[in-house]
């Protein structure tokens, strides 16, 4: 059974002069248990807003999120987080700067538990122990550790209501490459430990293609494509997918390496997005039709795509 | 070719309260006209101060010390504030790594990219200027450059403000143009944009390059040289396709490593334990024995010398064979 089902989900956020801004807009996906979902595209695509809808920091404008088969809307807050937790891009950002080690892990507990001092400190030390840190390290403040600790230590407070599903949203793009690699391997090793699932967002799409089972590329709050990772990788279809490939330097596919430039640059604004399919401002294949019809999502060649050609 | 830029044994240390912080230990490189060379390296190793010195812009309290340090024959070490003008903008360009905060916000595209031939090219007058500007920004292709003269910087996104940077950097056509990380905040799609107008100026223009990058696969595929560095020091150096298919110095090696390659292999990534050095507490022998598989007693004790090896510089008593 799927951990995490997501059906239409749309999050919009009103502007002045009564427009709107459609940042997830109609996604469907679902994630199973032990399975990594892999979520890309550019800064504005609605990464982080899909965080946080699932996360409830954002509140959804309409569609249902199944949390194991249980509606969103039938959990309470504190249930909600028992089953979801997040670690954040910015290791240094996100901890807070005047509490200690241990009570930043603990952080969740004290709020969602009635657990003690006594057990958070003993929660505290097993989990830094589960992370790589030192136990002894409890009593510290998030100044006092390295980049790649900091975010150990985020790890940790994000499992210490032990949920099933985690949603790291770039956790190692502040990271150098050699510390990257070191919790990449950590999350790797949690995940079989404690049967977790993760939603990992990133925008380098080798980590995606490492650490991911399957893939969703986004592109201004819609889905381009989503399916398994070889075939999102190995044989892309769609062509934003391909000149995300294309620009990253890494695939060493001759269809990719030959693929035409983008027409446009820049991302249009999601204030006034194109009509017909979104992307054909930009796309090197794009035909008079993609501008009048909006395309639908479609499983093509054994993943869902979203295009015309 | 002709040799454009040569560092010899350059040392930058600053005295702090601790003690004395020697953030560049005794590097020499050289960069020869139309070359592109990369720097890697972890935050920290001493990558960007490097390039601030070539530029002059290091803080007061930094303590510069080199065999040789000169530009097309001059020596960088003795110029004063005005000679530095020359150097600074006119012959060496420099690209920043975040674009949104080296404009000025408080002024138009064009004010700042007016300010810089006001500077460096003074028998320029006003109309002029604005000529040049114009053909500038077409040059790192803005569509519409006409409108965006008056622009803002906020009224940019990042990949237009970068375009802007380059264009500045590029105003008096320097011999080298030092590129600081410039496509780090820049999404996956704008960075190809930029790497292919930073290629396509240098072709045109004949540029030297200092590329800047923590992106190894970025810098294989558009340097010739590179020199990675470790707290301080260029541990291994040479053609960049060679240092990249076999790496000498087993840090090299594990940068290399631990970034997941592009193919099936989902087995454990190759991570370097430990961190970097505390800069204020250097151990004695080879700065990175703590961290190295390949390590002896040897490298706790002596800190090993440059050499020539296979073609290329290396400071390690035990390269990877």
């Amino acid at each position: 059974m799927s951990v995490l089902k997501v059906e239409n989900l749309k999050t919009f956020y009103p502007v002045k002069g009564g427009k709107v801004v459609k940042a997830v807009n109609n996604l469907s996906f679902t994630l199973e248990e032990n399975q990594t979902l892999g979520i890309v595209g550019e800064s504005g695509c609605g990464k982080s807003t899909l965080a946080k809808t699932l996360m409830a920091l954002e509140e959804k404008t309409a569609g249902s999120i199944f949390f194991g088969g249980k509606e969103s809307a039938q959990m309470s807050l504190k249930e909600r987080y028992q089953y979801i937790q997040m670690v954040f891009q910015d290791p240094l950002d996100s901890l807070n700067p005047r509490k200690k080690a241990w009570e930043i892990i603990t952080d969740p507990m004290m709020i969602n538990t009635n657990a003690s001092k006594k057990e958070c400190i003993k929660k505290a030390s097993e989990l830094m122990e589960l992370v790589g840190l030192r136990t002894e390290q409890i009593y510290k403040y998030p100044h006092m550790f390295s980049g790649g600790q900091r975010q150990r230590l985020g790890i940790a407070r994000s499992l210490v209501l032990n949920p099933k599903v985690l949603i790291l949203d770039e956790p190692v793009s502040a990271l150098d490459v050699s510390i990257q690699a070191q919790i990449l391997n950590l999350l790797k090793k949690l995940q079989k430990e404690m049967k977790l699932s993760y939603i990992f967002i990133s925008h380098d799409l080798s980590v995606v293609n490492y650490i991911a089972d399957k893939t969703l590329v986004m592109y201004l709050g819609k889905v381009s494509e989503y399916g398994h990772n070889d075939q999102i990788f190995n044989s892309p279809y769609h062509p934003y997918t391909k000149t995300l490939l294309k620009s990253a330097h890494i695939s060493s596919s001759n269809e990719i390496k030959e693929f035409p430039k983008l027409i446009d640059t820049e991302l249009p604004s999601p204030l006034n997005p194109p009509s017909g399919c979104f992307f054909h401002t930009r796309c090197p294949v794009a035909k008079d039709e993609c501008s009048k019809i909006i395309p639908p999502v479609e499983i093509k060649r054994e993943r869902e795509v979203s295009c015309l050609l | 070719m002709k040799k454009l830029l040569e560092v010899k044994n350059l040392s930058i240390r600053f005295e702090t309260k601790k003690g004395v912080a020697h953030a560049v230990r005794d590097i020499s490189f050289d960069v020869f006209e139309g070359e592109t060379l990369g720097v890697v390296g972890e935050s920290g190793c001493g990558k960007s101060i490097t390039n601030m010195a070539i530029l002059g812009l290091l803080p007061e309290n930094a303590i510069v010390t080199a065999d040789k340090l000169e530009f097309e024959g001059e020596d960088l070490l003795s110029l004063n504030d005005k000679s530095w003008q020359k150097i600074r903008g006119g012959k060496v360009g420099m690209i920043f790594q975040d674009p949104m905060s080296s404009l000025n916000p408080c002024y138009t595209v064009e004010y700042q990219l007016n300010e810089v031939l006001k500077i460096h090219r003074p028998e320029l007058n006003k109309a002029q200027r604005t000529d040049k500007v114009l053909s500038l920004l077409r040059d790192v292709g803005i569509p519409a450059p006409k409108e965006r003269l008056s622009a803002y910087p906020h009224e940019l996104s990042g990949g237009m403000s970068q375009r802007v940077m380059i264009a500045m950097a590029i105003a008096c056509d320097p011999k080298l143009l030092i590129a600081d990380e410039p496509t780090t905040a820049l999404d996956v799609t704008v960075q190809g944009q930029i790497l292919d107008l930073l290629a396509g100026l240098q072709k045109s223009k004949g540029m030297s390059v200092i590329f800047v990058s923590h992106d190894l696969s970025v810098v294989r595929d558009i340097t010739d040289k590179i020199q990675v560095m470790y707290a301080g020091e260029v541990i291994e150096s040479g053609q960049t396709d060679k240092v990249i298919t076999s790496p000498l110095h087993p840090y090299t090696k594990g940068l290399l490593d631990s970034i997941p390659s592009f193919n099936d292999d989902k087995s454990e990534l190759f991570s370097i334990p430990g961190i970097v050095p505390d800069l204020l507490a250097r151990p004695k022998g080879c700065q990175f024995a703590k961290r190295c598989f390949n390590r002896s007693e040897k490298c706790d004790e002596q800190w090993p010398k440059i050499e020539q090896r296979e073609e290329r510089t290396l400071r390690c008593f035990h390269p990877v064979s």
